[in-house]
């Protein structure tokens, strides 16, 4: 889903000029290729942060789950070592 | 006179051994912030970009005189800069495919450190680069511009894989000589071009697939739509800008890689002068004595070495001080050349050349790029001819009063030349038979033909061999 959107993205980008200063010839079949290219590099570039930042998230929620326990545990004090490590 | 017109943000004139850049408004702006970014400053002080500044009162004095003579007006430009002057300017048609090589790697250094920065390369020509000595030289420093960090095409990419990928390709693959491509096209080949020299399975391999096969089935499918594959894309944030560029450049990387040129090819000349070494040593012992005798006593500045070969005389002298042209038509041995002196750092450009089909002025009025003789011209102090004017009387059928006529034209002072008489084993050889054409080709003749241009400073007979070294003084 995210890579066909950037591929719109590209690929339906509205703008009202040509490319802007070019003086040497940009090709054909080569320019298309490098679009090509970077549209899929640059979905590979969404999707790569939509992982990592699910990825992120869960190691947030597993990270608070366990200090929520290990706050459990260090109140109800029947861990004197890791209390004494906090210390 | 203007040799670089193409940019409308500014030409390049050479007055005078000065090199002169005029640029409009939007090139200066360009040119100042791109000199004074930290990338610029790096590769100047690297030896890679060449040295720009505002140019002396001297330079503009000069440059005003020439304006006014070209238009008849005394306009003053907007802009102008001056580049530092490389000694011997040389284009991709001379280089070996190694040197070649060497400036797409520059190019692509460049292109991806400014783009660090902000700068995009809105050009990707060998021709934006010379060579000092053994070492490339970016020269064209208005081809940096600001570019919107959002912009994840980078511009001259097909003029890259055009002018260093493919021509580098069809080179090592289909042994075409980057004299024949440049010569033909400017700007080297196209994807078409060298699609039509691939095999069917060729065509599904890599590097041909990506480089060649894909960009010519993209360009044949690409006609009503054409119009819209040039309109200007932006992506969504800098960031994934730069993660789209940083991939394209390690693509680029990747692609040069495989088709660098192969190290330690041969040709039938690579074994010449260990051959030499071998079954002649007392004639390449004394021939070297007589020339480093010759370098030590003249101290020669710059010098042409003609059918250099391996380089071996080539590389005495620039021991010795000097900077050398290397010259030999032969691009194997060049390239090995080329591999040595980038490595050993030794001041020598060798170029793959053919003294009796030198390199005409091409482009447009036959003025963009000077032809060889014309770059040669009061360029050196010493000209080496070691074991080479037989094959042009022989082969090339060129008279030795040609030859010396040339000779004289090249160098400012000296000529050491190396007679090889027609009863010579390899003289023969490269005869076949025709010895009745050579008959009066005698030492003497040799000599009374040299001394109608050049005074005899030194004549020595190798050791065991039918030749005659000479170290020959212009005559005023």
């Amino acid at each position: 889903m995210m890579l066909s959107v950037n591929f719109l993205y590209i690929f339906n980008w509205i703008d009202i000029h040509n490319l802007a200063f070019l003086y040497t010839d940009p090709g054909s079949g080569a320019l298309i290729w490098q679009l090509l290219v970077a549209s899929f590099v640059g979905g590979l570039f969404y999707m790569r942060s939509f992982i990592r930042r699910i990825t992120s998230k869960m190691s947030d929620r597993k990270s608070g789950r366990q200090s929520d326990r290990q706050g459990a545990v260090d109140h109800s004090g029947s861990t004197n070592s890791n209390r004494n490590s906090v210390q | 006179m203007t040799i670089s017109f193409r940019d409308p943000d500014g030409r390049l004139l050479v007055i005078d051994d000065r090199v002169l850049r005029i640029v409009n408004k939007t090139g200066a702006a360009n040119l100042n912030a791109f000199l004074a970014s930290a990338v610029a400053k790096q590769f100047v002080a690297a030896g890679q970009l060449a040295r720009t500044g505002h140019p002396g009162a001297d330079s503009v004095k000069l440059l005003s005189e020439y304006l006014q003579r070209e238009s008849g007006k005394d306009e003053a430009p907007e802009a102008v800069f001056e580049h530092e002057r490389i000694a011997f300017p040389s284009y991709p048609y001379e280089w070996a495919p190694e040197m070649l090589y060497g400036a797409g790697r520059l190019t692509l250094d460049l292109a991806e450190s400014a783009l660090a920065e902000g700068f995009g390369l809105k050009d990707a020509t060998p021709y934006n680069v010379l060579y000092r000595g053994p070492k490339p030289v970016f020269v064209d420093l208005l081809s940096f511009e600001k570019r919107d960090p959002r912009d994840p095409v980078w511009k001259p990419y097909a003029q890259f894989a055009r002018a260093f990928l493919l021509p580098l390709l069809a080179n090592k693959y289909f042994g075409l000589e980057l004299k024949q491509l440049f010569l033909a096209n400017r700007d080297g080949l196209e994807p078409e071009e060298v699609y039509g020299l691939c095999g069917i399975t060729q065509k599904l391999r890599t590097p041909f697939l990506t480089l060649v096969s894909i960009p010519t089935w993209l360009a044949s499918k690409s006609g009503k739509d054409q119009a819209k594959i040039y309109r200007e894309r932006r992506l969504g944030s800098a960031v994934q800008t730069s993660y789209v560029l940083d991939l394209l450049f390690r693509r680029l990387r990747r692609q040069l890689k495989r088709v660098e040129p192969l190290g330690r090819r041969r040709s039938e000349w690579t074994d010449y002068v260990s051959f030499n070494k071998s079954h002649a040593p007392d004639y390449l012992a004394e021939k070297q004595d007589f020339v480093e005798h010759a370098l030590c006593e003249f101290k020669p500045r710059n010098v042409l070495d003609v059918g250099c070969n391996t380089g071996y005389f080539s590389r005495i002298a620039a021991r010795g001080g000097a900077g050398v042209v290397a010259i030999d038509q032969d691009p194997v041995t060049v390239g090995e050349l080329w591999r040595e002196a980038a490595t050993s750092g030794l001041n020598i450009l060798p170029l793959v050349l053919d003294l009796t089909r030198p390199s005409p002025s091409v482009g447009w009025r036959n003025a963009e790029n000077l032809s060889f003789l014309a770059r040669a011209q009061g360029a050196f102090d010493l000209v080496l001819m070691l074991a080479v004017i037989h094959h042009m009387l022989v082969c090339e059928r060129v008279p030795l009063d040609e030859i010396l006529s040339l000779a004289v034209d090249l160098t400012t002072d000296l000529l050491i030349v190396e007679f090889v008489a027609p009863d010579d084993p390899m003289f023969q050889r490269l005869a076949r038979g025709r010895d009745h054409l050579f008959k009066d080709l005698t030492n003497d003749a040799f000599r009374n033909a040299c001394l109608r241009l050049f005074d005899v400073v030194l004549c020595r007979r190798l050791a065991g061999a039918h030749r005659w070294v000479y170290l020959l003084k212009k005559k005023r």
